[in-house]
Order: structure tokens, then C-alpha cells, then sequence
């Protein structure tokens, strides 16, 4: 009824339309002149915590998470926790969060921050406002995406998908914007259900241990396929089938030693023994055929595994087959194209770049609660002569997974670029950070 | 199902999809079913409670209004009344009482033993018995003839905007609404639309924000005075926008739907005296007491002494309505003495020159009075009443923290205090309604952008849903 009067009414449905428009423009206002109310906080906090020339400056660089918080926020804590670990030397950090600004905005600040503060070293955590096919999409929705507007209403939208989810709005929207937009799958967390082992079972794992170490590898075989074909516990059977590999390696059993690496990696798609041990049997150009066949048919299972088609294209290499090679190397090229956030990846370049011509360490920090992976594949290209380390997260906040504790970690009231950690999660936050920094001068 | 929740949104938009499709007839049961639905959602086991008291009050109403026997026509009042004194008295107060009765006689050195009883407390059934108990008493008084429809006398116990936490409607004014068809226009809807989005404003930001400032003084065992003294401010504001954010979302929802709701909150933090409070303040509830219970005990066309007696008893028991604690029991006790304070005071001559006059400092004054009543109303027992008067009294300790906290409080009754002033001096309810449709938009801007970035969206319940 309503629709059909305004439909005829042409006048009020412009009117209405109008006053839609202002409605959102006035709240687009409001987002950012809180934006710029926290900045200037912000800004006089850092000038408050200018302590002198002696110390060793620390400047965070980062969206909402960082900025975000007061004397709550990380960077605040950091400082605290780095002045209380190391009483040697003083530290002093300094808060450049930009609430809402994707990696392109930060990193955009940097040099700027960098002659103006001169830092001994820079921590960022950003990438959650990236999104990744920027270059796709036309002007139009780019202007859209931008308006603070838009990413509230996305929030909310989200927090109505999700309503049984305990997660606030900016939790929802960083998952999104870090797992969608990057087009990663993220593997669910395989939960690995531990059973109790036999007694028996120890005491042979430990039997075959001691004959690996007189060098009877036959018997050493033997124990570790008896012990194999038993229904076991997941983690101790990985356990058994590695022996069981080094056992057949001894020997030189490589077909057997194959069939081992095939079960290695179905349970672990990155098994770091079962690379291993590959490579060095390609360099070696020994089972070429064999090798060839376990990749092949692994890829045949799943065409899209990185480092399978990796590790054949190298392998090729190695035996001498370019053509080949090549074909499986820029196959990983492109899956790590379509993997990596190109707007995060260029700018943690960037940045990268001009740490290291400014000789300015770097800690690159992931965000809570997010697996490393979505990281470290932004530097799969990179070589040794940059400083930085990453810092992972997913331990430390594994007790937020628990519905109940959550809260403890991540505020729930939070949008509009509220922190979503809470007064506890930036202190655990701001501890690991502190850690790898200690750690790093070492 | 709490209206600031999302299963509510979905519920209320397939009602009123169905409502606006449905013709008259289908509508009412349509809206019966989604009643009993929207209660149900809580534990549908209350629901027998709900359609026993229906059609207990059905019946009885029928036969009060055929017979022409003056005693069976009071019998029958009392059957009615006693049924549903006796629901409410089970569920709600029988462990309260119980409880009191071991307390009483374990001073006497005697140990009673009685069982308590494992019963939760249905939602909303102080508002619904006192509805019904309206509809016989109307009808008792020849006030009101009954309806012989009882699916739509259903729907009147059961209309779900108002079922759990009112305004108590009475048969005389909802009755009629949903025998009558009803008209949706596009004003009432926008009304109504304004009403639920006021309404969650002040349940989820206000209320929702002075929750934090509240809850953790009253958690706490040791606070500073001044602490204390803030958060009963927070409180005042906290349980104002709670039942009026309540109340003026069941309006809404009613009004989009072609009902009117009575009002019921009317500014009451303006009031200057008790008297003028309690027209104000929860006025459904105070109106019932006053026809159902004040007049029928005299009221004040008798002797000063027994309008005493009379005003104490209502307040008493109006007390006790809000909750089977001692605590209410005091709280309804300190506002009957203001009351009777203030009727004595204002028949003294010499105090005349005090009418019409220092509005500021009578509004300051008896704000003070109501906020000191919340301290009752909101501890947990006696005893805490008693530490946090002590340390207003005698450690006050004005710090720094304090007047962060206070500075918060501030900033987030700040805009209900702007509206409020405006509904005052306009001597409008809807005056923002009403206003520039620029300063319109502004204002909804602010309030949505208010809940979404700093609301507790958190499913709380309402306060006086345990009423």
C-alpha cells in the first residue's frame, strides 16, 4: 500500500530519496570526524610519550586495530611491556594507526613518519582494508568502497548473517576482508582427535629409535611397519611412517621410501620431511620415474597444490627437463597470483623496500586469531637482505576460540574502527610483540 | 524474543507482511498466533498460564454482565481476582514469601520448614493479570460490556507489543481497537516507525551504556561515595530509557499496525513533587493502582488518616508489583511516605507562597528524592543499601576516575536530555517528530550512527521484564 501511494507520488519518493542521500552523508560525517577526534588524541599522546634522543624509537603503523584504544591500545602497551622486560635501554612507542586505512594509505605515511621521527625500527599490522582486485573494479564502486558508510553498512549486514555469532561487526568484516577478499581457502582446522597409545606400542617406537641408532635398519623396518599397520594415534603414526622412511632410506629402498612420502603428504599437504627428502632425491636424479609418478598423481587429486606443483617443476629442473619445468613453476606463479592480496603484497614490498633503505628494522605483525599463511605468502619472492621478521598470532589468542572467553579478548560493541581488542587482547598482542623484539637483538 | 534482537526483526517483518495482506477477521487471529508465538519463544510451557488466565476473565466477564445479582455479580469479581492474584502469588512471590516466613519465625528461635518451590518466573505475568483483572473489573462497574469473541479477547491478554513488560492496557481503550477494523495510513506508520527507532535508541545506547556505568558499583563490595552517587544518577537514566525505550517501541509497533497505545512515560524527571511523579512515571501502572486499589479502598474522599493508610497500602503493594524482594517493598514504602510527606506539606498555608514558584529548585530537589528511591530499588539487599548510604554520607572522595565516569555518564544522557527539554518546553512527545525535516534527518543520522558504533548490542534483556 505504501509503495503503490509513493510510486504515484513522484514528488515524494524524490524527497524521500533526497532525505535517504543526506541521511547517509550526515552519517559519513559523523564516522570520520570521530576518525579525526582519535587522531588527535592519538597525536597528543605521542607527544606526551617524546621522551628524549637515548631511546630506541618504535613506530606502529596500522588500520583501526592499531590506532585505536588510548591507553588501552597496543602500541601504549607495548611500551609499557618493552620498558618493563628490557631495563637496559629505554624504549619509547609511538602510535601511528590510521583507523580505517588500507595498506596503500599506510604505507603512503611512511617515509613522512620516518623523517620526521627518525624510528629505529617500524611494526606493522595491516592488510585487513585491502581488498584485492582494485585494479578491476571501476572508479565508481572504488569511490563507493571507500566511503565509511559503505563498510558500516557492510558490518551490519554481516553481523545480520551471522546473528548467532558471538563476533562484533569489525571481527566479521576483518575476517572477511582478510580470507574472502585474499581468496584464500583457508584450511579448517583439523581437529586432530588424540588417542591414548599402548604402552606397547611406546615401547616398540623406542625399540625401532634404538636400532635406527646401531644401524640395524632391517630390524628397525620391521618394527616401524608392525607398528604402521596398527590403528594408532594420528600424531604418533606420523611419528612411525617418518622413522619408518628413514629406515627404508638407510637401505635404499626408494620405491618403498616413495610410498611412504605419499602418505605423508595426504596427511600433511606440507610435510617438510617428505619435501625434503625429495629434493634431495631429484638433485640426486635418483627414482626419477618414481618421484615423477607420486607428484603426478598427487596433482591429480588436487591440481592446485602450491608446493606439489612446485616441487615437480623443480624437480624437472633438476633432471634436466626446461620445458617441463617451466610449465609447472608458472603454474605455482599463478596460484600464488590468485592467493595473494595484490594491494597488500605491493605495499609489504614497499615497505619492505624502504625499511630497507632507510636501515630500519621491521616487524611485520599478523592479526589475532589469523593464520600465519596469509602472511608469509606475501614474501614468497623475497630474498635475505631485508630486515624484518614476522610475527605470528594464532597461539597466543587460541583461548579466544572458546565462545565464552571471547569476550575477554575482542570487544563486541565495536564499528566504525573501534578496536575490536580488548583492553587483554592488545596486552597479549603487545607481550608477543615485545618478545620478538627482545629476541630480535639477540 | 527481545525486540532488540535480529529473530525479533524477522518475526515482526513476516507479521507485518501477513498483516498488511490479511483482511480484518484473518488479521486478529493472524496476530493471536503470532502472540502466542512471540510468548511461547521464551518457554512454551508459559502459555498455559496465559490461556487460563483468559479464559478464566472470559467467563467471568460473561457472567458478570448477565447476571443482575449485586452478590453473585461480587463473587464472581472475586473468583476472577483471586484466580489471578493466585497465578501471580504462586509463580511470583511464593519462595519470596516462604523464604520471609523462615527468616520471621528463625528469629522467634523456631526453625520452620517449608519447601521452596523450582519455578522460574513467566515473563511478563505481573502485566498481563493486571490486564485482565482491568477487563472483570470494568465490566463489574458497568463500565464496559464483555465480548462474547473470545479469540479476540485472547488477542487483547495476549497482544504481543505490550504482553511482556506493558503499557497495561485497559479493555475500554485496546478492546474496542481490535473488535473495530483498523486503518494503516501512511502518517501512522511513520509515527510508529520514529517510535520503535526512538525506542531502541534509548534501550540500546543509553541503557545500554549506563548499564556499564551501573553494574559494576552495584557488583562491587567496596565504593567511593562519589562513585556511588554516579551511578545512581547512571541508574535513574539507565531505568527510564529502558521500560520508556520499552514502551515507546509497543507503541510503535502498534501504531504501524493501526493501534494506540497508551502513553507511558510522560516526561517524569520533570516532575517537581510526588504526586506530579507518579501521573509520569510508568502511568499504565500508577493509573491501575489508582482506580483498581486506591479508590475502591476510599481514596482521598475520606478521613486524612485513612487516605493515609490508603496511600501507604497502594504503595506498598504497587512496590511489591516490581518484585518479590524487600528491597521494592522499601522502595514502594519511601515513595508512599514522599507522597503523604507531600500531602501533608502542601495543606499547610504557610508553604502556599511554594506553589508556582522556583521551578529549578523543586525540580533539583525532588530528582534527588526519586534517584535516592532507585538506591532501593537497584541493591541487591538491605545491607548494601545501608554500606552505600554510609559511604555517600561519610567518605564522598571526589577523584579523578569519578569524574571521568561522570563525564561519561554526561556524554551519553546528553542527547535524551536535549530531546527531553525540547518535549518539555513544546509540551510534545513527538516534538522531534514534529521538528524541520533537516534537523530531522540529523537527528536519525546521529542516533543510528550512536547505536551501531557505540550501542551494547548485546541481548539484555529488559529491566522490567522480570516485573
Amino acid at each position: 500500500m505504501c509503495l503503490k501511494y509513493m510510486f504515484t507520488n513522484y514528488k515524494i519518493l524524490t524527497r524521500v530519496a533526497f532525505r535517504i542521500v543526506l541521511f547517509l552523508l550526515f552519517i559519513e560525517i559523523f564516522l570520520r570526524f570521530d576518525g579525526w577526534i582519535s587522531l588527535v588524541l592519538q597525536e597528543n599522546r605521542n607527544k606526551s610519550n617524546l621522551k628524549g634522543l637515548n631511546t630506541y624509537r618504535i613506530i606502529c603503523i596500522g588500520d583501526s586495530n592499531t590506532a585505536l584504544g588510548g591507553d588501552e591500545s597496543f602500541p601504549s602497551q607495548l611500551d609499557v611491556v618493552l620498558n618493563k622486560l628490557d631495563t637496559k635501554r629505554k624504549y619509547e612507542v609511538i602510535n601511528k594507526g590510521l583507523p580505517a586505512a588500507d595498506s596503500t594509505e599506510i604505507v603512503d605515511n611512511v617515509e613522512e613518519l620516518i623523517n620526521e621521527y627518525k624510528p629505529n625500527m617500524i611494526v606493522s599490522m595491516m592488510g585487513a582494508n585491502d581488498r584485492n582486485d582494485l585494479t578491476k573494479e571501476d572508479p565508481v564502486f572504488i569511490l563507493i568502497s571507500r566511503l565509511k558508510v559503505f563498510k558500516l553498512a557492510q558490518g551490519v549486514f554481516l553481523r545480520l548473517l551471522y546473528f548467532k555469532s558471538d563476533k562484533g561487526i569489525n571481527q566479521l568484516l576483518l575476517e572477511r576482508a582478510l580470507v574472502q577478499k585474499n581468496n584464500i581457502t583457508v584450511k579448517k582446522q583439523e581437529v586432530i582427535e588424540r588417542k591414548a597409545v599402548d604402552p606397547q606400542y611406546v615401547k616398540m617406537l623406542f625399540l625401532g629409535l634404538k636400532m635406527l641408532e646401531v644401524k640395524d635398519y632391517v630390524k628397525a623396518e620391521v618394527i616401524f611397519k608392525s607398528l604402521v599397520s596398527q590403528d594408532l594415534d594420528i600424531i604418533f603414526l606420523d611419528r612411525a611412517y617418518k622413522e619408518l622412511g628413514n629406515s627404508l632410506k638407510a637401505q635404499g629402498k626408494i620405491n618403498e621410501l616413495i610410498n611412504v612420502f605419499k602418505y605423508q603428504f595426504e596427511r600433511d599437504e606440507f610435510s617438510v620431511f617428505a619435501t625434503d627428502e625429495i629434493r634431495e632425491l631429484c638433485s640426486n636424479k635418483k627414482a626419477v620415474y618414481e618421484t615423477e609418478q607420486l607428484l603426478l598423481s598427487l596433482l591429480e587429486i588436487k591440481p592446485d597444490r602450491e608446493n606439489i606443483n612446485g616441487l615437480l617443476g623443480a624437480c624437472y629442473a633438476e633432471w634436466g627437463d626446461d620445458v617441463k619445468a617451466e610449465k609447472y613453476l608458472s603454474k605455482v606463479r599463478e596460484i600464488r597470483r590468485n592467493a595473494v592480496n595484490v594491494a597488500s603484497k605491493k605495499n609489504y614490498l614497499r615497505l619492505a623496500e624502504i625499511l630497507k633503505k632507510n636501515k630500519i628494522k621491521g616487524i611485520f605483525v599478523q592479526y589475532p586469531m589469523l593464520s600465519m599463511e596469509n602472511l608469509e605468502i606475501l614474501f614468497n619472492e623475497m630474498d635475505d637482505s631485508y630486515d624484518f621478521i614476522l610475527v605470528d598470532n594464532l597461539e597466543n589468542f587460541k583461548e579466544a576460540l572458546n565462545p565464552e572467553k571471547y569476550k575477554e579478548y575482542f570487544s563486541d560493541r565495536s564499528l566504525n574502527d573501534r578496536g575490536h581488542c580488548t583492553l587483554k587482547g592488545n596486552f597479549i598482542l603487545a607481550e608477543n610483540v615485545a618478545k620478538v623484539i627482545l629476541n630480535s637483538f639477540k | 524474543m527481545l525486540f532488540n534482537s535480529v529473530e525479533f526483526l524477522i518475526f515482526f517483518t513476516i507479521v507485518y507482511s501477513l498483516y498488511l495482506i490479511l483482511n480484518f477477521k484473518w488479521q486478529n487471529r493472524m496476530l493471536l498466533v503470532a502472540s502466542y508465538v512471540f510468548y511461547g519463544f521464551w518457554d512454551w510451557r508459559f502459555l498455559s498460564l496465559i490461556i487460563f488466565s483468559t479464559i478464566v476473565d472470559y467467563c467471568c466477564g460473561l457472567y458478570i454482565a448477565e447476571t443482575d445479582d449485586v452478590k453473585k455479580k461480587k463473587k464472581l469479581l472475586l473468583i476472577s481476582i483471586f484466580m489471578n492474584l493466585a497465578l501471580l502469588g504462586f509463580f511470583k512471590y511464593f519462595n519470596f514469601f516462604a523464604g520471609s516466613l523462615i527468616k520471621l519465625f528463625s528469629l522467634f528461635g523456631v526453625s520452620l520448614k517449608l519447601q521452596y518451590l523450582n519455578v522460574i518466573l513467566p515473563v511478563g505475568i505481573s502485566f498481563y493479570t493486571f490486564q485482565t483483572l482491568s477487563y472483570t473489573f470494568d465490566i463489574y462497574k458497568g463500565q464496559l460490556k464483555p465480548t462474547k469473541k473470545f479469540f479476540d479477547f485472547a488477542l487483547f491478554v495476549a497482544f504481543f507489543p505490550q504482553l511482556v513488560a506493558g503499557p497495561i492496557e485497559r479493555a475500554k481503550c485496546l478492546l474496542p481497537q481490535i473488535l473495530e477494523p483498523r486503518s494503516v495510513t501512511l502518517n501512522k506508520f511513520y509515527e510508529g516507525c520514529f517510535l520503535v527507532f526512538w525506542g531502541l535508541f534509548e534501550k540500546i545506547f543509553i541503557s545500554g551504556n549506563l548499564a556499564k556505568i551501573v553494574d559494576p558499583v552495584f557488583v562491587s563490595g567496596e565504593h567511593k561515595g562519589s562513585e556511588v552517587m554516579v551511578a545512581l544518577y547512571a541508574f535513574a537514566f539507565q531505568i527510564l530509557c529502558d521500560f520508556d525505550g520499552y514502551s515507546n517501541i509497543a507503541r510503535g509497533l502498534g501504531k504501524v499496525m493501526g493501534f494506540e497505545l497508551m502513553i507511558n512515560f510522560n516526561l517524569p524527571y520533570f516532575a517537581t513533587n510526588p504526586s506530579d511523579f507518579w501521573k509520569r512515571w510508568h502511568i499504565s501502572l500508577s493509573t491501575w493502582l489508582k482506580d483498581y486499589l486506591y479508590i475502591p479502598l476510599g481514596g482521598n474522599k475520606v478521613s486524612n488518616l485513612i487516605t493515609y493508610r490508603n496511600l501507604a497500602i497502594t504503595m506498598l503493594l504497587g512496590g511489591l508489583w516490581h518484585g518479590a524482594a524487600w528491597t521494592f517493598v522499601v522502595w514502594g514504602a519511601y515513595q508512599g511516605i514522599l507522597l503523604m510527606a507531600h500531602r501533608k506539606v502542601s495543606s499547610i498555608r504557610i508553604f502556599d507562597f511554594l506553589k508556582n514558584r522556583f521551578f529549578i529548585v523543586k525540580l533539583f530537589v525532588f530528582f534527588h528524592l526519586v534517584v535516592l528511591g532507585w538506591l532501593f530499588f537497584r541493591a541487591q539487599n538491605m545491607a548494601q543499601v545501608m554500606r552505600m548510604l554510609h559511604s555517600i554520607v561519610f567518605s564522598l572522595d571526589l577523584d579523578g576516575n569519578t569524574l571521568v565516569l561522570f563525564q561519561r555518564f554526561l556524554l551519553v544522557v546528553l542527547p535524551l536530555l536535549i530531546v527531553q527539554i525540547g518535549q518539555y518546553k513544546k509540551n510534545d512527545l513527538m516534538f522531534l517528530f514534529h521538528g524541520h525535516w533537516f534537523i530531522k534527518t540529523f537527528a536519525y543520522a546521529l542516533m543510528t550512527y550512536l547505536i551501531l558504533g557505540y550501542g551494547v548490542l548485546t541481548a539484555e534483556e529488559f529491566i522490567y521484564f522480570q516485573f
